[in-house]
């Protein structure tokens, strides 16, 4: 949180935040419809998933990890469980098998990384597709889920709202305030930074590297597990078939766009968000704008490459602690 | 004293054989009609190879179901290659049915144009080459599936109607995955469509890449834009699900069609007419589909015409599936088409 401000007058969530007020402001005034309240909460509804997941990636990101198999984990134990749930489990029961299927890869995940000591990029593409194929084998024989009717419930819940605002939007910033407190307040949340800024320095000094980083995976997979959960009910079904998409960048790109440094150790929740808000006022402007799918993912494509040349320049390597072969 | 009782064993059986085969003989009526035998010969033994999208959905199984049961009642073998939505291990599972000399390839693909080239490689060797709801280039010996094209322009005439006592008629379009070869056939009919209807007005038209997320904030937008908006036209269930939660989120369930099209099984077509989230639905009809497969590999194989010197069209009929016909249409599942129920 404090590192990525730390003594810089102009970083780069600052230059997002900029970026995506001045965007807000054009469209306000150039596009009719653009600037009212209930465009607001349905361009941040559009993008709770992508900032539930951004965040859990942000953590991992922050140790100086990352984790490719979030989209494994948000679409295969939520069919899973609606599966269990068609077969007449009771949901509570169908929640907790579920919940702990996306657990264990996120232990799987952590282990491999910390104890086994295999880079990150290649254990979590392996362990999704590993989700993948054994929930496809084992569970989920089907890839478009529809809701059971039990859950109309839930549903309900899901597409409601709480004082006029989207519960699915309180949904993202619940996530978002929970791992805000964990990566600011808990002795674990500053391990994380500690680990993602100098890992052999934080080992010396009696940090608990491989737990944490553990930890750091079982709560990116839970974040996917429970934004799988509740972008199903919004959708009133499971499509695994976001699995082959590329929605892992679209994750990627709010996480690296808001300023949290691929190197490790830098950034927090609110650079997630910030951008997050970006891309929903991007891709709701282009909506409105009614332009092209292949001009929307240029201009994303581009945005992305000026961020990532950004965090070059804003967060030059540390020669003392980078090491070549990090993500 | 093993060797004994083996021996008698065997004689017992002998007798039971005898005994059980004398009134069997005696009741051959020796009846043909000419053809039961030719059926028979052409098509026992043989092998039937089908190359789906993916074994994980609805279309892909209730194929394999169907064409599955025909080959268990005539005596062939269907051998099924599931590429798992990859393009390249369809083209290589193709690829091996070739080499292994089928007689008939069931071709579903994700991607037609990269069949293309296969076509002819498995016409030369001999082999049949089926298409199944998706055509790529070639014509090859046989195209089973719906009319696309017709389906498009039926999507406007729906449009069309629902909207002709609204003072603004103006429409929406989410549009499907552009590799797939339906959805391209099906946008022409479409856009033709609108030609015939210049009062209609295309407000936007944006691509949901086969994600139903998407095609929700799509029409989240599209309607808040629009709170006028009439019909928003989709163009593949699998992601126009999530159309009508964005509808109903806007307040706006019933006075906006959605209008989108698929294989039309129980789950995805009927119960969502049922339940008010579709205004209309056009089916594939994948059960009548299946009856088409069936019959071209019977024809094909009993008439045996050199591989890709004619090849014919069976376009099912588009069952329109809306809240007035819902209670009179039969919308497919799997079971059934194993069963052989159509």
């Amino acid at each position: 949180m404090a590192k990525s401000s730390s003594g810089r007058i102009i970083d780069q969530q600052k230059i997002i935040f900029a970026l995506a007020v001045v965007l807000c402001l054009v469209f306000a005034f150039t596009l009719p419809g653009f600037a009212t309240a209930s465009n607001a909460l349905s361009l941040l509804q559009a993008v709770a998933t992508i900032g539930v997941l951004g965040i859990g990636m942000a953590i991992v990101i922050i140790g100086r990890g990352i984790d490719l198999s979030q989209i494994a984990v948000l679409v295969m134990p939520p069919a899973w469980m609606m599966y269990q749930i068609q077969a007449g489990v009771p949901m509570a029961e169908a929640a907790a098998y579920a919940g702990l299927a996306a657990i264990a890869l996120g232990v799987l995940n952590g282990w491999l990384v910390a104890y086994v000591e295999v880079p990150a990029i290649f254990a979590t593409l392996a362990t999704g597709t590993l989700m993948y194929g054994t929930m496809q084998y084992l569970a989920v024989s089907n890839d478009v889920i529809p809701l059971p009717k039990r859950l109309e419930g839930f549903i309900a819940l899901v597409q409601g709202g709480t004082f006029g605002i989207p519960n699915i939007v309180l949904f993202l910033l619940l996530v978002a305030l929970v791992c805000w407190l964990f990566l600011r307040f808990t002795v674990w949340g500053r391990y994380v930074y500690a680990i993602g800024d100098n890992p052999m320095a934080a080992r010396a000094t009696g940090v608990p590297s491989r737990p944490i980083l553990v930890l750091q995976y079982v709560i990116s997979a839970l974040a996917a597990f429970a934004a799988g959960v509740v972008l199903s009910a919004s959708v009133e079904s499971v499509n695994t078939r976001l699995f082959n998409s590329t929605m892992i960048y679209d994750v990627i790109l709010v996480v690296v766009l808001g300023g949290v440094g691929l190197g490790g150790g830098k950034g927090s929740v609110s650079n997630v968000l910030v951008g997050t808000i970006l891309i929903g006022i991007m891709t709701n402007g282009m909506t409105i704008l009614n332009l092209s799918i292949e001009v929307q993912s240029l201009i994303k494509a581009g945005i992305l490459l000026a961020a990532i040349i950004a965090d070059s320049m804003l967060n030059p390597r540390d020669e003392l602690t980078s090491q070549q072969g990090d993500i | 004293m093993i060797h004994s009782l083996f021996r008698a064993a065997l004689a017992a059986g002998a007798m039971a054989g005898v005994l059980a085969a004398a009134p069997a003989m005696a009741q051959q009526s020796g009846y043909t009609d000419g053809m039961r035998e030719q059926y028979r010969d052409a098509l026992q033994g043989k092998k039937v190879g089908i190359v789906p999208i993916a074994m994980s959905f609805d279309i892909a199984q209730a194929y394999v179901a169907g064409l599955q049961a025909q080959a268990d009642k005539i005596g062939y073998e269907l051998v099924v290659r599931d590429p798992n939505w990859s393009v390249e291990q369809g083209v290589q599972a193709v690829q091996q049915l070739i080499a292994e000399k089928v007689d008939v390839i069931v071709a579903h693909p994700l991607d037609a144009q990269a069949m293309n080239r296969l076509v002819k490689k498995a016409q030369d060797e001999g082999i049949y080459w089926l298409w199944a709801n998706i055509k790529g280039g070639p014509s090859g010996d046989v195209f089973v599936g719906a009319d696309h094209y017709q389906v498009g322009r039926t999507k406007v005439e729906i449009a069309a109607q629902y909207c002709a006592d609204r003072e603004v008629k103006k429409i929406a379009m989410v549009a499907g995955p552009s590799n797939n070869q339906a959805i391209l056939a099906s946008a022409a009919g479409i856009k033709d469509g609108l030609l015939d209807h210049p009062e209609l007005q295309l407000v936007a038209e944006q691509s949901a890449e086969a994600d139903a997320n998407k095609a929700k904030s799509i029409s989240d937008t599209v309607l808040k834009q629009h709170p006028d908006l009439c019909a928003i036209i989709g163009q593949w269930d699998g992601e126009d699900i999530g159309i009508p939660p964005a509808v109903a989120d806007a307040g706006l369930k019933g006075k906006v069609a959605v209008i989108t099209s698929g294989g039309g099984s129980h789950e995805t077509a009927c119960a969502k007419v049922e339940d008010g989230s579709y205004h209309a639905y056009i089916s594939h009809d994948i059960g009548a589909q299946v009856v088409a497969l069936n019959t071209a590999i019977v024809q094909l194989l009993q008439t045996r015409p050199p591989a890709g010197e004619k090849p014919f069209a069976a376009y099912v009929n588009m069952r329109v599936i809306t809240p007035d016909t819902v209670a009179q249409t039969h919308c497919w599942s799997v079971a059934e088409v194993g069963q052989r129920v159509y």
